[in-house]
């Protein structure tokens, strides 16, 4: 492995990007000004601490004295109420303005102690881990420590618009970064000669792909890391997931600029390139979900969604960043590195440095 | 090299298709050590086919290739790492400076060299800081004959070096080529400046339509398919007459002076006294010796004709 001239070939990118103003304008600012223009100037309005509501059916001694516990956390507002009979309690909490409903039944067993059910409105991803810890604290407190028994409803409303506008504002920066990164500056070295001197180097046209590629994914970390933190400043409710969520960027990047690279080298004529490029593009952002279910497609096309890159690069963004969901997130991350292989490899032999 | 050690560049019978075009057909030369090759033609002639084909770039339809004995093809790091490269339309990474694409090509090489001495040979130390954006043409082909060099080849391969270059900045590149030779590198150098051949070559191959229709010494070349001397005629002024103008090898030279083949030395005055008497006027006369240039205009013509 010439490590020397992978590490310098991945240096060269870098410093290139750093330098290009154009570059640096499409793979930063422009998602910076999506995020903060639709995520701070038009997001709408969220409550500054939980509403928690609380529907007391045991009424003994031991529900009364955890009320008070609850009531004395300071980072929740905490209400009396229950949802009418027959309707659907996550559609009544959100009604109500709430992020959750606790409800404490009667004891069920001999220690005596109130079994808790709490609904949480995973909407307001922040307000919701707030009142599970809230929760907690107070049950624990209560129960000297003895655990009590807690069924979480699942949730089935939609995660809040900031969340969605974050996953979509990464995944895009992400893929756009890796394929304009990998295939224009496949123009800049082919225009400049570069592509014939590198065919007469020492460097592999592998290790010339890995060290694109991975100095590409570094670029989208770069601009994750930029992109998250301005949300964190900006947006009413900070986000949360994070490494998982960068972790896919870089992931994204990954398996973008290799498809990117393989492109530019592909074709010569730019006229040509746009058009494999859209052709590219437009099939994967269609499976992707971004405009439908693709639970409705038929099974060839979820297979092919499922093949599709960019389908696990928001699908993992969308698992952290929304649900919390590790270990989801975690595997779509996977099957990124692992697509990113298969291009090093089946890529690395496909090169032409020149055509014929 | 140890001796009986391979040539650095043997071709042998080459030959180069693109589809139902043929690029290069039948070429056959051989780079001794410490000698400067010059293969000489018109544009789209198979020069830089054939210097890719040798660099293991493209691969021939027919032939064989070897680099220090070597098939390039399948040859490994090693061996690239004896030859140095500088392509016809190399201007380098234009958003680093001079110095960086330097070091991105020693390390691609893992090469560790004096880089201020290299700098300074090819009179690039002033330059050193500057983006590579911003040098002139003849400072680019220098810094492209430097990547060329960093790793301290044995074999150079120079396409079109001079192209597009100021007289100056062209001298000052055949300083560098004359020096490669006296360090002991072989020189494969491509070109359409007879001039440039003319001073710098030891053998000149003359490539037209793919095909080599001369090789040798520039002066053995120049000798054997010049023809005689050439009365050169600046500044004329009004038509030829008839019986000169229709004389086989006319032309013009770069300057713009008119070149009228003679069959021998004597046969100038003849011809300028016919000038005089058909009222042509005209500024400065010379008559000279065939030069390569000369000889590359007969072959050209002569294989046409065929």
């Amino acid at each position: 492995m010439n490590l020397r001239g992978t590490l310098a070939d991945g240096a060269t990118l870098l410093r290139t990007w750093s330098r290009a103003k154009g570059t640096l304008v499409v793979s930063l600012a422009m998602p910076l000004l999506m995020l903060v223009a639709f995520g701070y100037l038009f997001s709408p309005d969220e409550p500054e601490r939980p509403l928690l509501l609380v529907e007391d059916r045991a009424g003994t001694n031991e529900s009364a004295r955890l009320l008070q516990l609850l009531e004395a956390e300071p980072s929740l507002l905490i209400t009396r109420g229950a949802p009418p009979e027959g309707a659907d309690p996550s559609a009544w909490l959100r009604e109500q303005g709430a992020t959750g409903l606790l409800r404490i039944l009667p004891a069920n067993n001999a220690s005596g102690a109130p079994v808790l059910e709490t609904l949480v409105d995973p909407t307001v991803p922040v307000h919701a881990s707030a009142v599970r810890t809230a929760v907690d604290a107070a049950r624990l407190r209560h129960a000297g420590g003895e655990t009590v028994a807690v069924t979480e409803l699942p949730a089935r409303d939609p995660a809040p618009y900031s969340a969605f506008l974050l996953a979509g504002v990464l995944g895009l920066s992400a893929m756009l970064a890796g394929l304009s990164m990998g295939y224009h500056s496949i123009s800049e070295l082919r225009h400049a000669g570069l592509l014939e001197r590198l065919a007469v180097s020492p460097l592999s046209k592998r290790e010339w792909l890995i060290a694109r590629m991975a100095a590409t994914s570094l670029i989208g970390l770069v601009t994750g890391i930029v992109i998250y933190g301005v949300a964190l400043i900006f947006f009413p409710a900070p986000p949360t997931g994070g490494p998982i969520a960068l972790l896919l960027v870089m992931g994204g990047t990954l398996v973008f600029s290799g498809l990117g690279t393989l492109l530019g080298l592909a074709v010569k004529d730019p006229q040509t390139g746009s058009a494999v490029m859209n052709l590219t593009l437009l099939p994967m952002v269609v499976l992707s979900g971004a405009f439908f279910d693709v639970a409705r497609l038929p099974m060839v096309l979820q297979w092919a969604a499922a093949l599709s890159p960019l389908t696990h690069l928001n699908n993992g963004l969308r698992a952290d960043l929304l649900l919390g969901d590790a270990s989801t997130a975690l595997l779509h991350a996977g099957a990124l590195l692992l697509a990113s292989l298969v291009i090093i490899l089946v890529g690395g032999r496909l090169i032409r440095w020149t055509q014929e | 090299m140890a001796p009986g050690a391979p040539d650095p560049l043997e071709v042998r019978d080459l030959v180069k298709h693109y589809g139902s075009k043929v690029a290069v057909d039948g070429v056959s030369f051989t780079v001794p050590r410490g000698k400067v090759f010059c293969l000489l033609g018109q544009n789209g002639a198979g020069k830089t086919t054939t210097l890719e084909v040798t660099q293991g770039i493209r691969k021939p339809t027919r032939g064989e290739v070897r680099l220090f004995g070597e098939d390039p093809r399948t040859a490994g790091a090693a061996l690239k790492r004896r030859m140095g490269v500088l392509p016809q339309r190399f201007t380098g990474f234009s958003m680093l400076t001079v110095e960086e694409n330097l070091r991105y090509f020693a390390e691609i090489y893992g090469a560790d060299p004096d880089l201020p001495a290299l700098l300074e040979s090819l009179d690039l130390t002033a330059s050193r800081k500057a983006p590579f954006s911003t040098l002139s043409g003849g400072t680019m082909r220098r810094v492209g004959i430097a990547t060329a060099l960093v790793h301290d080849p044995e074999l150079v391969f120079l396409d079109e070096p001079t192209a597009g270059v100021d007289p100056v900045n062209r001298r000052r590149l055949w300083d560098i080529i004359l020096r490669l030779r006296k360090e002991g590198r072989s020189v494969v150098l491509t070109t359409h400046y007879m001039d440039e051949a003319e001073r710098l070559a030891d053998e000149v191959a003359i490539i037209h339509r793919g095909r080599i229709i001369a090789r040798g010494p520039p002066d053995r070349v120049r000798r054997d398919h010049g023809g005689g001397p050439v009365l050169r005629i600046s500044g004329l002024q009004g038509n030829l007459p008839v019986t000169l103008a229709g004389r086989a090898g006319l032309r013009q030279d770069e300057e713009g002076a008119t070149l009228i083949p003679l069959l021998n030395a004597s046969e100038g005055p003849v011809l300028l006294s016919e000038l005089a008497r058909s009222g042509v006027a005209y500024q400065e006369f010379t008559v000279r010796e065939p030069s390569l240039d000369d000889a590359f205009v007969r072959l050209v013509a002569t294989t046409e004709a065929a």
